[in-house]
Formats: C-alpha cells, sequence, structure tokens
C-alpha cells in the first residue's frame, strides 16, 4: 500500500517536472519557429534581483525582445531580493555551462564572492543595470546600463533650461551611499556650477527613493527655503512626491525635473505638473545587456562600460514617449 | 506484524523516500546534476537553512513557531562582520550572543506575557528588522578578515564546513532531544502542555528554552551565511522564517506540536533545495518554481497525513485483535 503511495508520488513529481519543463520551452520556442531545436544554439542565463520592480519587469521584456532578435535561449532566474539565493543561482548557472550571464545584482558586495569562484569557469558575465564597484569589476567583462553621471547631468541642463540660468533650487536625493545617489548628485553638481553658475544648490535632503518621504522632505525644504524656484528629484517617483508637496503648499510655479521617465513621472511632464526628467529606459537597458553578452560569446571587442542613451524629456516631446514602467 | 513495522518505517520516512525519489529523477533528467560541482553546491546550499531550520523544529514540536529567525540571521551577520577588527573570536560570540537575547526577548514575551508565538516573534521580526535597517542604513557591511572566509571553505577539497556544522547539530539536537530528560519535555509540552504542567514539567522554563536556542541556531547560521557572502547584509535572511517552517512540516513535525523529528527537517530542506536547484538547472522560469514547490509542500503534506491516518486505524485494529 505505502510503495504504490511513494510510486504515484514520484510519478506526480515526474509529471510535474517534464510539464513544467516543456512549458517553459516552449514558452521560449513557440516564437523562435522551428529553429529551436538547432543545436548550436547559444544560452545566456539571466539573475535578477526581483522582478516584482515595475523597472526589473520591463528590463526583463528588453532581454527576452533582443534575445529573440539574436536567436540565443535565455534561462532567467530570479532571486526574490535574496542574496544567498542568488549567489546560489549563481553557482547553478556556471553548472549548468551557459555560455554567458547576464548578472542584475541584489547586493554588489554579497555577490563578489560568488564572482570569484566563478573565476575558474571562463563563463563570461556581464552587470546588468546595477553596477558592482571596483571590488567586483576585477571579475567581470562588462557593464551595461545607465550612467547616473550622464543622467545627472542631463538634469543639470533641464534645470538651467526651465530657470533660464539664474535662481535658488533644492535638492532631493536617493538612499545615501548607493551607487545613483551619489552619481546623480555629482553628476547634476558639477556639470551645474560648469553651465549655470548663478544657479544656487540650497539645500539637500534625503527622499530614498520614496515618495511619501519625499512629500515630507519637500515640506521641510520649503519651510527652510521658501525662497526657491527649482527642485531636484533623484528619480520621477520623489519627483512626484515633491510636487504633491508643492501643489498643497500653492507652490507650483517652482519647476520640477527628475531622471526615469515612469509612468508616473511622464504623465506629470503631460499635464504641466513637472518641468521635465531624463529618461532611463529598462527595455533599452535589457536590449544592450543582451547585445554586450551575444559579443562576448563571439569573441568581439567590446568596451567595459556600455552605457545606453538618457534623452530627455520636456512638454514639447513629451507625446513621443510610452512609459514602460 | 512485519508488514506492519515496514510501513511504519515508510511512513516515518517518508520526507526521506521523496527526497530519494527526487535525487534519481533529479539525475536522470539534467546530466549535469550528479557531477562533483553540483552535489558539492547542493551540500552548500542546504547548510545555512538547514542550521536554520533546526532551531524552528525544536520550537514547533513545542508547539511554537518563531518568525523572527530570518532577522536573527542578517543581524548575526552584521554583528559579526561589523566588529571582525575586535578579533574573530570576539566577533563570532557577540553574533552568537545576538540570537541568545532575541530568543531570550521572544521566550520572555510568550512565557511570561503569554503573547502568542505568532504574534510574539512577528514582533520581534519587524522591530529586529528595523533596528538592522537602521544601523546599517539599508547598506551591507564588506568583511575585513580573510581568515573569517575559512568559516565557509571547503574541507578536503569537497565539503563545505558549514555542512559538517549542520551535521553536527544535527546529530547533538536529535540526541538532546531524544535521550535527554529536557528534551522530551519539549516533545511532552508539545503534545499536551496542561499535562505536562501537570506531571511536573516546568513548561514556561522549557519553553523559554526552546526559543533561546532556536535563535541561537539561527544566529550561527547567520554568521556562516555572512562568512559566505564576506557580507553582512540586512536583507541576508529574507524569507527564511517562511523557507525553514516549510521544511520543517515536510519533514513531517506536526503543526500541532509534540511530534516530529530534525532529521526530517534535513530531509525537508533537501527536498526544496534540490527542486530549485533541478529547476534552476533544466531552465525553469522563476515563477513556476516557486509554484512547483508550494505544490509539493501541499503534496507531502497531504500524502503524510493520509498515510498516518491508514496507520493510526490498523493499528488501532490490531491492537484489538491481540
Amino acid at each position: 500500500m505505502k510503495k504504490m503511495f511513494s510510486l504515484v508520488l514520484v510519478g506526480v513529481l515526474l509529471t510535474m517536472l517534464i510539464s513544467g519543463c516543456s512549458s517553459s520551452a516552449t514558452n521560449q520556442g513557440s516564437k523562435n519557429e522551428p529553429t529551436e531545436a538547432a543545436s548550436g544554439q547559444k544560452t545566456i542565463g539571466v539573475l535578477i534581483a526581483g522582478q516584482n520592480a515595475p523597472y526589473l519587469a520591463s528590463y526583463v521584456k528588453g532581454l527576452q525582445k533582443e534575445a529573440e532578435a539574436q536567436n540565443v535561449e535565455l534561462v532567467i532566474l530570479d532571486a526574490e531580493w535574496k542574496i544567498d539565493k542568488q549567489s546560489f543561482q549563481m553557482q547553478n548557472l556556471i553548472t549548468k555551462k551557459v555560455d554567458a550571464i547576464v548578472l542584475n545584482a541584489v547586493d554588489a558586495k554579497a555577490i563578489v564572492p560568488a564572482l570569484v569562484k566563478a573565476q575558474s569557469s571562463n563563463i563570461p558575465i556581464i552587470a546588468g543595470n546595477v553596477g558592482l564597484e571596483e571590488e567586483g569589476n576585477k571579475y567581470i567583462k562588462a557593464f551595461t546600463g545607465a550612467d547616473s553621471i550622464t543622467e545627472g547631468q542631463g538634469a543639470a541642463q533641464l534645470i538651467k533650461e526651465a530657470l533660464h540660468g539664474k535662481g535658488n533650487i533644492v535638492q532631493i536625493i536617493g538612499s545615501p551611499g548607493m551607487e545613483p545617489t551619489i552619481n546623480r548628485k555629482k553628476g547634476f553638481e558639477e556639470e551645474l556650477a560648469k553651465i549655470a553658475p548663478d544657479i544656487q544648490i540650497v539645500a539637500s535632503e534625503v527622499g530614498g527613493w520614496d515618495k511619501a518621504k519625499s512629500v515630507t522632505a519637500m515640506e521641510n525644504l520649503l519651510t527652510a527655503n521658501p525662497d526657491i524656484q527649482g527642485v531636484y528629484a533623484h528619480d520621477d517617483t520623489m519627483a512626484v512626491g515633491a510636487i504633491q508637496a508643492l501643489k498643497e503648499h500653492k507652490k507650483d510655479s517652482i519647476k520640477v525635473v527628475g531622471i526615469g521617465g515612469s509612468a508616473a513621472g511622464i504623465d506629470a511632464i503631460k499635464v504641466g505638473d513637472m518641468y521635465g526628467t531624463n529618461l532611463q529606459s529598462p527595455v533599452q537597458d535589457g536590449v544592450e545587456a543582451i547585445k554586450v553578452a551575444v559579443k562576448l560569446i563571439n569573441k568581439e571587442n567590446i568596451e567595459f562600460f556600455n552605457y545606453i542613451e538618457i534623452p530627455k524629456i520636456t512638454k514639447e516631446n513629451v507625446a513621443n514617449f510610452t512609459p514602460e514602467w | 506484524m512485519n508488514n506492519t513495522k515496514v510501513q511504519k518505517w515508510l511512513i516515518d520516512n517518508v520526507s526521506f523516500l521523496i527526497f530519494l525519489a527526487l535525487f534519481l529523477v533529479s539525475s536522470a533528467i539534467a546530466s549535469e546534476f550528479a557531477s562533483f560541482a553540483n552535489l558539492n553546491n547542493l551540500l552548500m546550499q542546504v547548510s545555512v537553512l538547514g542550521i536554520v531550520a533546526i532551531g524552528q523544529t525544536i520550537v514547533m514540536i513545542a508547539k511554537g513557531f518563531d518568525l523572527s529567525v530570518g532577522v536573527v540571521v542578517s543581524l548575526a551577520g552584521i554583528v559579526t562582520v561589523y566588529l571582525q577588527p575586535y578579533g574573530l573570536v570576539v566577533a563570532i560570540v557577540a553574533g552568537i550572543l545576538v540570537g541568545v537575547v532575541v530568543g531570550m526577548i521572544n521566550g520572555f514575551a510568550i512565557t511570561k506575557l503569554n503573547i502568542n508565538p505568532l504574534i510574539a516573534t512577528l514582533g520581534s521580526m519587524t522591530f529586529v528588522g528595523g533596528i538592522t535597517l537602521g544601523v546599517t542604513n539599508q547598506n551591507p557591511v564588506s568583511g575585513t578578515d580573510m581568515n573569517f572566509l575559512m568559516l565557509s571553505g571547503n574541507i578536503l577539497n569537497w565539503v563545505p564546513l558549514p555542512f559538517l556544522f549542520l551535521m553536527g547539530f544535527l546529530f547533538l539536537t536529535d540526541r538532546f532531544l531524544k535521550n535527554y530528560r529536557l528534551g522530551r519535555d519539549i516533545f511532552a509540552i508539545g503534545g499536551n502542555s496542561d499535562a505536562a504542567e501537570y506531571s511536573g514539567i516546568k513548561t514556561d522554563r522549557v519553553r523559554f528554552l526552546s526559543y533561546v536556542l532556536c535563535s541561537t541556531l539561527a544566529a550561527i547560521g547567520g554568521i556562516l551565511l555572512a562568512s559566505l557572502l564576506n557580507t553582512g547584509s540586512p536583507i541576508a535572511g529574507n524569507g527564511m522564517e517562511l523557507a525553514t517552517i516549510a521544511a520543517v512540516v515536510l519533514g513531517g513535525t506536526k503543526l500541532t506540536g509534540g511530534a516530529g523529528s530534525v532529521w526530517g527537517t534535513f530531509w525537508g530542506i533537501s527536498i526544496l533545495n534540490i527542486l530549485s536547484n533541478l529547476l534552476d538547472l533544466t531552465g525553469v522560469m522563476s515563477y513556476y518554481q516557486t509554484g512547483l514547490q508550494g505544490l509539493v509542500l501541499i503534496l507531502v503534506v497531504i500524502i503524510t497525513t493520509i498515510s498516518a491516518k491508514r496507520q493510526k486505524n490498523k493499528g488501532g485494529m490490531l491492537r484489538t485483535f491481540q
């Protein structure tokens, strides 16, 4: 009797596994017509931090789009924001002997030991979207994604335009210590000093990439600095928070500039609440990662830093952009 | 007679048998599965979660829950990495103390303040989690002492040291639960707390101890994980509370307390881990992976409940015939 139980169980598990595998295979293959079975098709392993983040969900779409165009197979593993899980997934991809790995790190530091261990496999690894800083960059072949410095510079150019080169502004920054926070601040401040010396940054507050926090931050900034004409937020989410606070205080003549090009940001530009933003397209970000990965597989020469374009969006051209996240 | 013995063995070891079946199936499906490198990976992958799950088993045998194990893993790792400049011994002792203290807080809240274990440990989970994020400002801390990495290294080039720790803790806890009075008291409390109280067991003390043991093991797991990642991260233990509870249940420990074994939990962890390893190797999308793991959990619990019920009915019949 119990033997039958175990047998049935093994059977059930087997069917589940096989159906699981084949369903994903058809998922991948259905769009590639009969070529899916062709041997020699290269496989790229992708380690995603967590697809529940809207940006990364669209990022994955970009990866898939380009993989289809280049006829490579993707194995996408989601770490669900668990750092131990991601380092184990890295080991599993190496065991699977994929041809290249795109790493979207949950934690740029904690993944380093896994990268060290991956060295001996000779599988090329690319950091996608999240940079790894100096200690991690030694073990990878390339970075693809947005350059936060460029984004900061673009924001400075938009602020100059909005304020006609003169005035006082405040800055709402992301979580301290993170690479985008540091470089979006650096790029902005350096560019502003260069192109618009008459614009003063009178104060900065932490918005921590969070809308509610940014509302409070903006309120405090307004209380302390009533005479401001512009706001620079490190991303659209915080910019939209700032706009909410400005509206509540009837200060909506103050110009707001952000980074990102999220749905909320683009909407705010359309209705005129926000002056402009710097688009970081998640789809483009994903496409670039696969492009570079394929070049690496084909042993073509590539640059270490591969940055995507960061177009500016203002009321004039907002109609050309559909939000991706 | 002999037949019932076989049946009983099968039921008691159902999680091991499922593991075995999965292992064979995996070897057949994925050619890389049974490779030396992958087996070595598997041993490492079960170690940290396995050690944390031993503690969860102890608490659940005593009819409790501990939702705070995940944040203890994170905080113990951070403290250990942070204190490395004062010497590894100091750092590791401090990391373990994190577990002892959180365990004492849990135990106190549950036994003295009579707060439901689910709520008490949910409270300490959010409280400790908040502190962890606060002191680190959400940033991970990197290790400075390279000797610390040896804790998660391989012995003789093939067995990860954390796996030996896991085996050691499994053996010791199993002995403790079966052969020592205090261990058997844990089963008694889980089975029927009132009866245990009447029979002279100091139930509060035993329950308190079970939470301290659980958190301490979680802290040890956290230290090993920090060594593996060379990083103390505020999100290192994310989700471990539910993963360990799932493994404990898979391993045959009853949610109603009073029955279970740490070896069962080990096989439970191994089942979940082998599944995700195999699905990674075969390239199944992560969303299906979590779905499959949930399905397996439910299936196994159904099978154990049904077979245990049959065994009970048959056993009852036999007894009346004797």
